[in-house]
């Protein structure tokens, strides 16, 4: 097993987007997911909030372009643990 | 599947998930249903949701959800997206936020006439909206009702105002209710409701609604998808019958046989106080028209001396309407339980705090609604929740159904005492009411139509909407009362028969509740209806039947009646009205109130 697929950021994307965890890198995007639209945008936030139990503003959602851009958000409001 | 659903967590991705394995594995029991979904707000965002739980419920709900906020441009135009997707059941998703930002939000401006008119306003938008969906398809539809605001524009001076706020929109909901029920085939989802239960400070997410246009909170939409696949559960399934309930640790704390009468838990104190509830909310599920029955193990005596004897025992004998106490098997008791009531087995559900009494009968009837039964006294919640005895409507008859069968064992004790079926039957009285379907009968005829399964020829499952369709296609449609000298049914049969030519009409539907078998009401219902044919210019009647699984009493029907075989096809007779016309027995009064002719 890869060890993507023990990362809990990428298993959210991955339930999110339907798409397998090993396919997500911290360069995955909008322009790389094809189910990643605007709808599931809100749905990954949503999520985010509730897997990693912070609040996140629609500024903070706005930003969450990319999993390098998501991980440096979630780092900056407290996460530490991504396993 | 079960996997599915226990590792569900209350999350998008969790449902999403859940929702791409259900889709993929494509369970073949599923039963399959098209709902769209019309709103003022984005409602797409509810489909994991509304798929996940619809599957829990035993249904495969195939989704559409128009375009934000163009309920008329989707209703208004026969060639929109809408009427292309052909849905079984129309969801109507309409705030008051949206319709008429005012109420909600600038309620203290408004003067009386003001209020009154956005009201009314709001009301006559969606009557039209709704009168389009009724003319263009005869699916299910089911209306939105106004939940609370997330906030009261008066603040705590709400509450000490004669036409507050909060009993302004309760108000506008009661009007709504009318609508729907000026319609047919349209019921009221409750949102309030749900909305209430989620809590409303929880259930509405600002920052949703400012980045999605998305009212409601996680737990909401969840809450909401729940409740819609109940819903449209009930609008395609026909409820539960009977709760078959075991005797100690479920109507009582302890074991009668063991503890004794004095020794059980039922009373006003804790821990027999549970219990009394208890019974007490399965009264309230009887006063519904569910019938009540006992499946337990033990000896009858002791049992019996509880409902007898017992002073907190507010369940008596004369509550439950079949009773097998003994230490026989409780599957095999369940089975003569569904006989003594003419039941079949699924409409029976059975509650019993032992699990290994739950896993058999799972095992060998499964055809039985098993219910949960969480450690302690049971609750009723349990059961409300489980969707068994779910319905739309609740009807006069189903109101007084328990009665009937309370008079029909006094009647089974005549029929004892009676020499020929003939002389019994005489002796009935029965009187037959035979009259055509209209807005008033309706909903009653669609409810027979849904649900009844044994004496029923083809098992057409046609809604309200459906049958007023028919008879804008020259169908005739009957309905049939019958009362005799114990008391009134009701309204127990149903006839429909549609024109396949101008002298060629087929029987599309024959029914009757499986209270009025064996009292020749049937034959009554054939003779007018033949009749009926014969004067809108019918020269051959066809009859159907159509096998299903509850149905077989019912397969020789039309021969046993003289009906001659169709050609070479097995399952469709014919009577030529040549070889004259069908009589009623004479043992019957027949009155058939004919409003036709003016």
């Amino acid at each position: 097993m890869s060890p993507m697929t023990e990362d809990r950021l990428c298993r959210v994307l991955a339930e999110v987007f339907g798409v397998p965890a090993e396919q997500i890198n911290e360069d995955s995007s909008p322009d790389t997911i094809e189910n990643w639209d605007s709808a599931s945008h809100i749905n990954m936030i949503l999520s985010l909030e509730s897997e990693f139990d912070v609040k996140l503003t629609p500024e903070h959602a706005m930003e969450m372009l990319s999993v390098k851009l998501i991980r440096m958000i979630l780092e900056e409001l407290g996460v530490k643990d991504f396993k | 599947m079960n996997a599915i659903f226990d590792a569900l967590k209350p999350t998008p991705a969790s449902y999403l998930k859940a929702e791409r394995e259900i889709s993929t594995g494509k369970e073949g029991s599923l039963r399959h249903v098209r709902v769209a979904v019309l709103g003022t707000f984005t409602t797409n965002y509810l489909k994991p949701y509304l798929t996940v739980e619809g599957a829990r419920r035993g249904l495969s709900i195939d989704a559409y959800f128009g375009p934000f906020n163009q309920m008329e441009q989707e209703t208004l135009d026969e060639s929109s997206a809408l009427y292309q997707f052909d849905p079984d059941v129309v969801i109507v998703a309409s705030r008051l936020e949206e319709m008429t930002p005012d109420l909600v939000n600038r309620f203290l401006k408004l003067s009386a006439e003001e209020i009154d008119a956005l009201g009314e306003r709001s009301l006559e938008r969606l009557r039209a909206l709704l009168q389009a969906v009724r003319q263009k398809t005869a699916a299910t539809v089911l209306l939105f009702n106004f939940a609370p605001p997330s906030l009261l524009n008066a603040g705590l001076a709400d509450a000490g105002m004669v036409d507050s706020q909060t009993a302004v929109i309760s108000r506008l909901n009661g009007s709504l209710a009318r609508v729907a029920g000026s319609l047919s085939g349209v019921f009221v989802f409750d949102l309030a409701r749900v909305i209430t239960e989620v809590g409303i400070r929880r259930a509405f997410d600002a920052k949703l609604w400012h980045m999605a246009r998305l009212p409601f909170s996680v737990d909401a939409q969840i809450a909401i998808g729940e409740r819609l696949a109940r819903t449209i559960r009930a609008a395609v399934l026909p409820p539960c019958k009977c709760l078959a309930v075991d005797l100690d640790n479920t109507l009582w704390g302890g074991v009668v046989g063991e503890d004794g009468l004095g020794g059980i838990a039922l009373g006003d104190e804790c821990p027999g106080n549970a219990y009394k509830d208890f019974q007490r909310e399965l009264l309230s599920l009887r006063d519904r028209g569910v019938l009540l029955a006992i499946a337990s193990k033990n000896n009858e005596d002791d049992a019996l001396a509880v409902f007898d004897k017992h002073p907190d025992c507010l369940l008596k004998r004369e509550h439950f309407a079949a009773t097998q106490i003994h230490w026989g098997d409780k599957a095999e008791s369940l089975l003569a339980i569904a006989q003594e009531l003419n039941l079949g087995l699924d409409s029976v559900a059975f509650l019993d705090d032992s699990p290994a009494e739950r896993e058999w009968v799972r095992m060998k009837m499964p055809e039985v609604l098993v219910l949960d039964f969480p450690a302690g006294p049971p609750t009723f919640r349990t059961i409300e929740e489980s969707g068994a005895f779910d319905q739309l409507v609740i009807s006069g008859e189903d109101r007084e159904r328990t009665i009937f069968y309370q008079r029909e064992s006094e009647r089974s004790k005549l029929q004892t005492q009676s020499v020929s079926l003939e002389e019994f039957l005489g002796d009935l009285d029965i009187t037959v009411s035979i009259g055509q379907v209209d807005n008033d009968t309706l909903p009653r005829v669609a409810q027979l139509v849904g649900k009844t399964n044994q004496f029923n020829l083809t098992t057409r499952r046609h809604t309200e909407g459906a049958i007023s369709d028919m008879l804008s296609r020259g169908c005739i449609a009957l309905w049939m009362r019958v009362k005799d000298r114990f008391g009134d049914y009701g309204l127990v049969g149903v006839a429909l028969a549609m024109p396949l030519t101008a002298k060629r009409w087929e029987i599309d539907t024959f029914l009757l509740s499986c209270r009025m078998i064996g009292r020749r009401a049937e034959d009554a219902l054939l003779a007018v209806l033949i009749r009926q044919i014969s004067a809108r210019g019918g020269e051959v009647v066809e009859g159907v039947y159509i096998p299903t699984a509850k149905n077989a009493q019912v397969k020789a029907f039309f021969p046993a009646r003289g009906f001659r075989v169709c050609g070479t096809e097995t399952d469709r007779w014919e009577w030529d009205l040549s070889q004259g016309s069908y009589l009623a027995p004479d043992l019957l009064k027949v009155r058939f109130d004919d409003e036709s002719d003016d």
